[in-house]
């Protein structure tokens, strides 16, 4: 008994110390844009940002700024959900009306990884992904330092703020109804 | 009180599970550790989609890499497991490895106590070699990536760290839980009722890093030191042991965790676990018999 | 005794070669980014 009640002591003690000496979740927390994807609520900044598209295209947040609502979809080349919905996003895409644009941002692709880069495009020439497609950079995994898994969707308005909460998991079809719903309050 | 191998033994393993879940806040938010310290791995088993994990799961590095169309195998997990095998040989399981230490707590749930048949301990090198290893090279995707197996479709401590944490605090994600799901928690509940029959079923039965530090225990600098005289034969040893091994006839059995419960319960002390003999000091307290 | 030492000093020596190896192909990136954007289906969660 006086083991257990010793063991449990040192545990709580070692657990305390742990908690105490970690104040951080590994996030990045700068210019106040550290956020959990739980308080996302509608109206959350993603943040500013520079990167390039897979053809070496400079790219910033400016990209919001022409369409009422982006689909903002967090992939990476390792995920097989993520590229399973791809072909439907790319038939989507296709189709969508000109104040809705998709773009796709990558979590694996560095700036500049020749190889990662060509990978990447291989898998958008083969599912017929055709829309604008963001590599990481600093300030890119800044905005996705709360993105805890693959794939997630933000939908962005032209502000580049949140229209409702981000999608984690393929869902297609829910992407849809989030775009639609969103342009019918729009009306 | 006194500090018996065993309570020391805890004591290291509790420090061990702290050191590798350091970032005990995630879990309010289920926010995961994006640091650095992520391209490290652990000793231990250990699921990096936990949100307390501070490093990678070497289980899980071997199969992002191997499934990797430019791998195939992961030189660097590997190497990692093989040096620390190397020093220590299963201690890693009995001292360092947070899932072993949730197994032992489980175990202490009260319950009929059985042991499993020795042939049921060969299943972990099927999956080490054909879903940890092979599969992810195998069995890829157009673009080669292979899906790693191993965490995909079994690992209970994923299941159990990451998942269940997951999805208690993402709302979002319970919708998308299908069939896969099902069949990992059936493969938790199979695996806690195990644990709570069985002293470290999953050790025994299903853990492909510890198959690894298993096959090494033959060389590791971490070992079991056993008296050339002395042995009465009177099984103490053996009925002590949790791993079910005879440590007398098998010293660096592939199952041997090193708890060093065997060396306790020796009335002839001709057992000891560690770096370096120390029989001599354990025969100069007992009685001398010779 | 000697025999196992030095067995375990070479497996040593083979092992810090291997990590080195795979620090030097790159390696440890993937590793990072699979441990810090976890791949939902990888985990088992469909």
């Amino acid at each position: 008994m006086k083991k257990l009640l010793m063991a449990t002591v040192i545990a709580a003690m070692c657990f305390a110390f742990a908690a105490c000496a970690d104040s951080d979740s590994g996030g990045i927390e700068e210019d106040g844009y550290h956020y959990d994807i739980e308080d996302i609520e509608t109206g959350t900044d993603i943040g500013t940002f520079e990167s390039t598209d897979l053809d070496g295209n400079a790219v910033t947040d400016a990209i919001f700024a022409d369409k009422d609502i982006t689909v903002l979809n967090v992939w990476a080349t390792y995920c097989g959900p993520c590229k399973e919905e791809m072909p439907e996003l790319g038939e989507w895409a296709a189709e969508l009306p000109d104040n809705v644009q998709i773009i796709g941002v990558l979590t694996d692709v560095p700036e500049g990884d020749a190889g990662m880069i060509k990978t990447a495009k291989k898998i958008c020439e083969k599912t017929g992904v055709t829309y604008t497609n963001i590599v990481c950079s600093d300030t890119v995994d800044k905005m996705l330092a709360d993105v805890e898994a693959v794939p997630t969707t933000f939908f962005l308005d032209s502000e580049g703020k949140t229209v409702c909460a981000p999608m984690l998991g393929a869902d297609v079809e829910g992407y849809k109804k989030a775009v639609s719903d969103y342009l019918e309050q729009l009306k | 009180m006194k500090f018996t191998r065993n309570v020391r033994r805890k004591i290291i393993q509790v420090a061990a599970f702290g050191f590798t879940n350091s970032h005990l806040g995630n879990f309010a938010a289920g926010s995961i550790y994006k640091g650095s310290w992520k391209n490290f791995c652990s000793p231990g088993l250990n699921c990096y989609s936990c949100p307390a994990a501070g490093f990678a799961c070497p289980i899980g590095a071997m199969q992002a890499v191997g499934g990797s169309p430019k791998f195939g195998i992961s030189f660097y997990a590997v190497g990692f497991v093989l040096a620390l095998g190397v020093i220590f040989g299963r201690a890693v399981c009995g001292y360092l490895c947070p899932f072993g230490l949730i197994q032992e707590l489980l175990h202490k749930v009260p319950s009929p106590k059985k042991r499993i048949p020795k042939p049921l301990t060969y299943i972990k090198y099927v999956l080490l070699a054909g879903l940890v290893l092979m599969f992810p090279v195998f069995v890829a995707d157009s673009f080669g990536y292979g899906s790693p197996a191993f965490c995909e479709y079994i690992c209970p401590a994923g299941t159990l760290e990451g998942g269940i944490p997951l999805l208690l605090t993402h709302p979002e994600l319970r919708m998308q839980l299908g069939g896969l799901f099902i069949l990992k928690a059936a493969i938790l509940v199979l695996t806690i009722v195990g644990c709570i029959v069985i002293c470290r079923f999953f050790c025994k039965v299903m853990c492909p890093l510890g198959a690894i530090y298993g096959l090494l225990n033959k060389v590791s600098f971490y070992r079991m030191h056993v008296a050339e005289t002395g042995c009465v034969s009177c099984g103490k040893c053996r009925d002590a042991c949790p791993m079910d091994i005879n440590p007398v006839a098998r010293p660096d059995s592939a199952e041997c965790i090193r708890c060093g419960k065997c060396a306790a319960a020796c009335p002839e002390h001709i057992l000891s676990v560690g770096f370096v003999n120390n029989q001599s000091k354990l025969i100069s307290h007992g009685t001398d018999n010779s | 005794m000697g025999r196992r030492t030095f067995k375990g000093i070479a497996l040593l020596a083979v092992a810090a070669g291997l990590i080195t190896a795979g620090v030097m192909r790159g390696e440890l990136i993937v590793v990072l980014f699979r441990a810090v954007h976890v791949c939902l289906e990888c985990i088992g969660l469909g």
